[in-house]
C-alpha cells in the first residue's frame, strides 16, 4: 500500500480511540455507560443495528460470494423484513416497558433468575468465543493481503476496539458506528463507480450485466424447497426469519442497540431501517462482486487469491503449479476473447452462438480454478482451503486508486470493529448485570459498576484477542463456535416466545425448554443433513413444545 | 416521534403514529424489492 493509504488508514483507528477517549468523559452513571441514558436518535440506533449485524467477513465474504457463486446469497435476508415487524409489535415495547439492561433480565421478571442467569450464560459463552472468530476472520485475510503479521491485525483490531469501548461504553460504540457506516458505504459506492468507470471502451454496465448474467451470477431466487439446500427462497423467508428474530428479538448485542433509543417509538423506527434498507445494501455489496467478477473478465486474475497458500503448495510441487497456471491463464484468454465477441454480437444472429461460446469458455475457465483450488487444498493438507475472502480485498490492493485503497481497508476495518465493539459492550452489560450485580455484589453502588462494567470489557477484549489467536491456526474452532451459536439461538427465541406469548409458561417450562431446544438441535444436526438456517426452526418449536408441556404437567 | 407515554402499550392509539400502515408499507416495499429482483434476474440471465 502506497503512503498516502496508510495515513487514512492510521487516521481512521486514530480517530475512533479519540472519538471514544472525548466520549468516556460524559459517562458517569450504569445507565449512561451500557444504555446512554436511553437518549439515542432512531437514526444513529438504527445505524448501529446495521453496522452490528455486518462483520467484516460479511462484508469480505458477502462480495467473494458473489464473485464465485453469483446473488443466490440476498434470498438470506427477505425474513428480515418481517422479522423487524414482528420485534417492534413484541419486544421492543416489552423490553423498554420493562426497563431492563439486558434481555435476559426481562426472562427474570417473567420467570425466574435461574432462567435469567442460565440464558445469559449461554449467551456469554457463545458470543464470548464467537467474537473472537469475528475478530480472527477478517485479520488472517488483511494478514495476508497487507503483509503484517496474524497477531498484529489481530491486536489492531481487538485491542483499539476494547480501548474506547472500554472508554465511553455504549455512546461511543453507537456514535462510532455511524461513523464507520459511513465509510463502508462510502468505499463500497465509490468501488463500485470506479469499477463501471473503468470498464473497457465498448463496454457498458449493461453489457457488464449481461455477461455476468450469462455465466448465471445474476440468478438472484430459487423457489425449490429443499432442506439441504443452504440459501433458497424458502429458506431465506422461513427459516431465516427465526434466525432473524433470535439474533434481533433476543441476542444482547442488537437488543441493547434499540434499548438507548429515546422511545419505543424511535426504537422500533431503528429496526424498520434495516427492514427498509438491509436488502437494498446486501444487494450494493453483491453487485460488488459481480463487477469484480466482470473486471476480471478482461483482465488477467490471479489464479488462486491467496497468495501464501498458492506459494507454498508451489514450493512443494512446482511443476504441477506451472502446468495449472500455464492452463489457468489459457482458459482465461480464451473467456476473455469469447466475452468480448459475445458483447458484440449480443444483438445480432449469431448472438445465441456467441453467448453459448461464452458460457462454455467460462465454465472451462471455472473448471481451472476449481483444479487450481484443488491442488493447493491437496499439497497443503488443508481440505477446508478456500480463497473467497481473499477475493475482494486482493482487487482492492492491486486494482483501486490511491487513497480508495485506504479507503476501503478502513472499511473492512471498520465492520471488523462496528462487530466486535457491539459484542463486547453486550458481553459487558451481560456480565455486569445478569451476574455481578445479581450475584457476586448484590448492593453494588453506581460507581462499583461501572468499573466492573469496564473492567469486563477489557477481559472480554483480552478474551476475544486471545481466542482469535487460537481461531486463525484452528479452521475447525471457528466451526466449533458457529455450529454452537446455531444450536443456542433458535432455544433462545423458543423461550422468549414462551415469555411473550404463552400465557401459561412457567419459570420450569422455560428452563427445561430451553434445555430440550439445545438437545433437539444436536440431534438433528448430527443425524440429519439439513441446511443450519434450519436449526433455528427445530431450537424454536422443540422449545416452545417442551416448555408448554412442562408448563402444565407441572 | 411520540413519546414512550403515548406508545409503551406496543399497539397503536389514537393521536399516535399509525403502525399499522408503517408495517404494511415495510411488507409492501419488501414485496417490491423482491419482484424487482427476479425480474433483474430473469432479465439478465436469459
Amino acid at each position: 500500500m502506497h503512503l498516502v493509504d496508510w495515513s487514512i488508514v492510521i487516521a481512521y483507528l486514530a480517530y475512533v480511540i479519540w472519538h471514544g477517549l472525548k466520549l468516556s468523559r460524559g459517562t458517569t452513571d450504569t445507565e449512561g455507560f451500557f444504555l446512554a441514558g436511553r437518549s439515542l436518535p432512531w437514526w444513529a440506533v438504527g445505524l448501529s443495528v446495521m453496522a452490528t449485524q455486518m462483520s467484516a467477513i460479511t462484508l469480505i465474504g458477502t462480495t467473494g460470494q458473489a464473485y464465485e457463486d453469483g446473488m443466490r446469497f440476498i434470498q438470506f435476508y427477505f425474513g428480515l423484513p418481517l422479522a423487524m415487524i414482528i420485534l417492534c409489535v413484541t419486544a421492543v415495547p416489552l423490553f423498554y416497558r420493562a426497563r431492563v439492561f439486558t434481555a435476559y433480565e426481562y426472562l427474570e421478571q417473567r420467570f425466574d433468575v435461574k432462567t435469567r442467569t442460565l440464558t445469559s450464560f449461554f449467551f456469554l459463552l457463545s458470543r464470548g468465543l464467537g467474537v473472537g472468530v469475528i475478530i480472527a476472520a477478517p485479520a488472517v485475510v488483511l494478514s495476508i493481503v497487507l503483509g503484517w503479521d496474524e497477531l498484529v491485525t489481530i491486536f489492531v483490531i481487538g485491542l483499539s476496539t476494547t480501548l474506547y469501548t472500554m472508554l465511553g461504553g455504549v455512546q461511543s460504540v453507537t456514535w462510532t458506528d455511524v461513523k464507520q457506516m459511513a465509510i463502508i458505504l462510502v468505499g463500497l459506492s465509490l468501488c463500485v463507480f470506479v469499477i463501471i468507470t473503468n470498464l473497457p471502451a465498448g463496454v457498458s454496465f449493461n453489457d457488464a450485466m449481461n455477461v455476468a448474467g450469462a455465466a448465471g451470477k445474476l440468478e438472484t431466487i430459487d423457489f425449490s424447497f429443499d432442506l439441504n439446500e443452504r440459501y433458497t427462497f424458502w429458506s431465506g423467508t422461513i427459516a431465516a426469519l427465526f434466525l432473524f428474530l433470535s439474533y434481533f428479538g433476543c441476542d444482547q448485542s442488537q437488543v441493547q442497540r434499540y434499548l438507548t433509543a429515546r422511545s419505543v417509538d424511535e426504537g422500533r423506527v431503528s429496526l424498520l431501517m434495516s427492514a427498509f434498507l438491509k436488502i437494498p445494501m446486501q444487494f450494493l455489496f453483491l453487485l460488488v462482486g459481480i463487477l469484480v467478477f466482470v473486471f476480471y473478465l478482461f483482465s488477467t486474475p490471479p489464479m488462486i487469491f491467496n497468495e501464501v497458500d498458492v506459494t507454498r503448495a508451489a514450493a512443494v510441487q512446482p511443476l504441477e503449479h506451472e502446468r495449472l497456471q500455464g492452463e489457468f491463464a489459457d482458459a482465461h484468454q480464451l473467456r476473455h476473447l469469447a466475452a468480448l465477441r459475445f458483447i458484440e454480437q449480443q444483438n445480432t444472429a449469431e448472438g445465441i452462438t456467441a453467448r453459448a461460446d461464452y458460457i462454455a469458455a467460462n465454465e472451462a475457465y471455472q473448471d481451472k480454478r476449481r483444479e487450481a483450488t484443488e491442488f493447493v487444498r491437496q499439497t497443503n493438507g488443508d481440505s477446508s482451503f478456500s480463497d473467497v475472502n481473499y477475493v475482494f480485498p486482493v482487487f482492492v490492493i492491486e486494482n483501486m486508486p490511491l487513497g480508495l485503497v485506504g479507503l476501503i481497508v478502513a472499511a473492512i476495518l471498520a465492520a471488523a470493529m462496528s462487530s466486535v465493539a457491539a459484542e463486547l459492550n453486550a458481553l459487558a452489560t451481560a456480565s455486569t448485570m445478569d451476574f455481578y450485580r445479581r450475584h457476586i455484589n448484590v448492593n453494588s453502588s453506581e460507581k462499583e459498576m461501572l468499573r466492573f462494567g469496564r473492567l469486563s470489557t477489557l477481559a472480554w477484549g483480552v478474551f476475544a484477542c486471545i481466542i482469535a489467536t487460537f481461531a486463525t491456526n484452528l479452521g475447525s474452532l471457528i466451526e466449533v463456535v458457529n455450529t454452537f451459536g446455531s444450536f443456542f439461538y433458535g432455544s433462545l427465541l423458543g423461550v422468549f416466545v414462551l415469555a411473550f406469548a404463552v400465557p401459561r409458561a412457567k419459570s420450569a417450562g422455560a428452563f427445561y425448554g430451553l434445555l430440550f431446544g439445545i438437545v433437539s438441535v444436536w440431534i438433528a444436526s448430527s443425524t440429519t443433513d439439513i441446511a443450519f438456517l434450519w436449526f433455528n426452526v427445530v431450537g424454536c418449536l422443540v422449545t416452545v413444545a417442551a416448555g408448554y408441556l412442562i408448563s402444565i404437567v407441572r | 416521534m411520540g413519546e414512550e407515554s403515548k406508545n409503551s402499550s406496543g399497539k397503536p392509539q389514537s393521536g399516535s403514529i399509525g403502525w399499522g400502515r408503517i408495517y404494511i408499507s415495510v411488507l409492501i416495499f419488501t414485496v417490491i424489492v423482491i419482484v424487482l429482483l427476479y425480474f433483474f434476474s430473469q432479465y439478465y440471465s436469459g
